[in-house]
């Protein structure tokens, strides 16, 4: 056998093993991040919500979409409030997950930047008030980008429109 | 070269950061608290020892090592980048705070030129206890320059050093005394690079009077 074949058998021999120890160690981690992200997603919904006075569902999305998951909000007479979009779009180089509240009467109730790996001024998107809060839906005029950061602007822009797209079907209307 | 230098010269003699100036991307741009610095450090840390000791085991053997030789930098790649791929899996399930703060600089971690340029000049060619020591070395010496970095910035920029969580220090009562404010220059890419540049000048006029000192000290014999 030749000795460049051999030497490529060692790589990839290396590359298996370490590929095995990966998996064992993603096999212990990943429940982990999901249970985090799922206690973060409530976490963030209850700086909208009070969640003793408000009931929350989650009902997952299977069509492969930007929205992930949608969380109903019944108040304490079981009418439905609000519903919270878990929505993602891709940025400069990472995803921006968001939260965006839309109560019943289409109407922004608020919104959180709960994931993004953005570099530069696009790693303001967690803080930044994207001037949203308050807006019907489908307005996106008062919409205000971070200056220097238009991928990860963008980005948040279109998770708003992926949900504004939606929204009135959500609640029982037309589109 | 005793255990003792191999590992100090990692620290002084030849410093990543202060004398060789490697790794210096993710080393300016994660150092805006202390906390960032302390955790970058660790990460290089678990991925520099364990690197060197796995590529030192694998060219201990000479068959093996003759069957790597041609292969040797993917090989490097794959398992500085498995190590790194460990650590920010681990990182992102119990310490998020810091997987968020120190963001794309955690994968950076596999390109950095430090990780492999001990695997390729040191580890290579040294037996494995010598090699993990030269990685505690070369990672206590990384750690501790990164540390220095963000000492001053955190200070300087925010007024504040955050060790861990919410083990912070509030320094603000010095700047009020003073009647400033925290400067914000240094949180940014530019305070960086000026921090860094009068640290390298500090360090480079105390290592030249004491070298002067010695010729000295040498002529006067």
């Amino acid at each position: 056998m030749s000795k460049g074949l051999v030497s490529g058998l060692v790589l990839l021999t290396l590359g298996l093993i370490l590929g095995l120890i990966l998996a064992g160690v993603n096999s212990i981690t990943a429940p982990v991040i999901q249970e985090n992200e799922q206690n973060m997603k409530f976490n963030a919904i209850g700086e909208f919500y009070d969640l003793a006075q408000y009931t929350i569902t989650e009902e997952k999305t299977t069509d492969g979409g930007p929205i992930d998951a949608l969380y109903y909000v019944y108040d304490s007479t079981d009418t439905l409030s609000a519903i919270v979009y878990s929505v993602k779009e891709y940025g400069f180089q990472s995803d921006v997950k968001m939260l965006i509240a839309i109560t019943s009467d289409l109407k922004v109730d608020g919104f959180k930047v709960v994931e993004q790996g953005e570099s530069g001024n696009g790693s303001m998107a967690s803080d930044y008030n994207f001037g949203m809060d308050g807006v019907s839906v489908p307005d996106l005029t008062t919409f205000d980008a971070i200056a220097n950061a238009t991928y990860t602007s963008n980005a948040v822009k279109d998770c708003f429109q992926d949900v504004f797209s939606r929204t009135a079907a959500d609640f029982g209307g037309g589109n | 070269m005793n255990q003792k230098e191999n590992f100090l010269k990692g620290i002084f003699k030849e410093n990543p950061l202060f004398v060789s100036v490697l790794g210096m991307c993710p080393s300016l741009a994660v150092t805006t608290t202390l906390e960032n610095a302390i955790g970058m450090g660790i990460a290089v840390f678990f991925v520099l020892v364990l690197s060197n000791l796995i590529i030192s085991l694998l060219m201990s053997s000479e068959k093996l090592r003759q069957l790597v030789k041609p292969v040797r930098i993917p090989v490097y790649i794959v398992i500085i980048a498995s190590l790194v791929t460990i650590v920010e899996m681990v990182m992102h399930a119990y310490l998020y705070s810091l997987y968020v703060s120190l963001g794309v600089f955690i994968p950076l971690i596999v390109v950095n030129c430090i990780i492999l340029g001990r695997a390729e000049a040191f580890a290579s060619s040294n037996k494995p206890l010598d090699s993990v020591v030269d990685g505690l070395g070369m990672a206590s010496g990384y750690t501790l320059g990164i540390m220095l970095i963000a000492f001053v910035r955190e200070i300087l920029g925010q007024g504040t050093l955050t060790f861990w969580g919410s083990a912070q220090l509030d320094l603000h009562f010095l700047f009020d005394f003073l009647k400033i404010q925290p400067l914000d220059m240094f949180t940014k890419p530019v305070g960086a690079f000026v921090t860094f540049g009068f640290l390298l000048a500090t360090i480079l006029a105390i290592s030249n009077r004491k070298q002067a000192k010695a010729a000295e000290r040498r002529a006067e014999k």
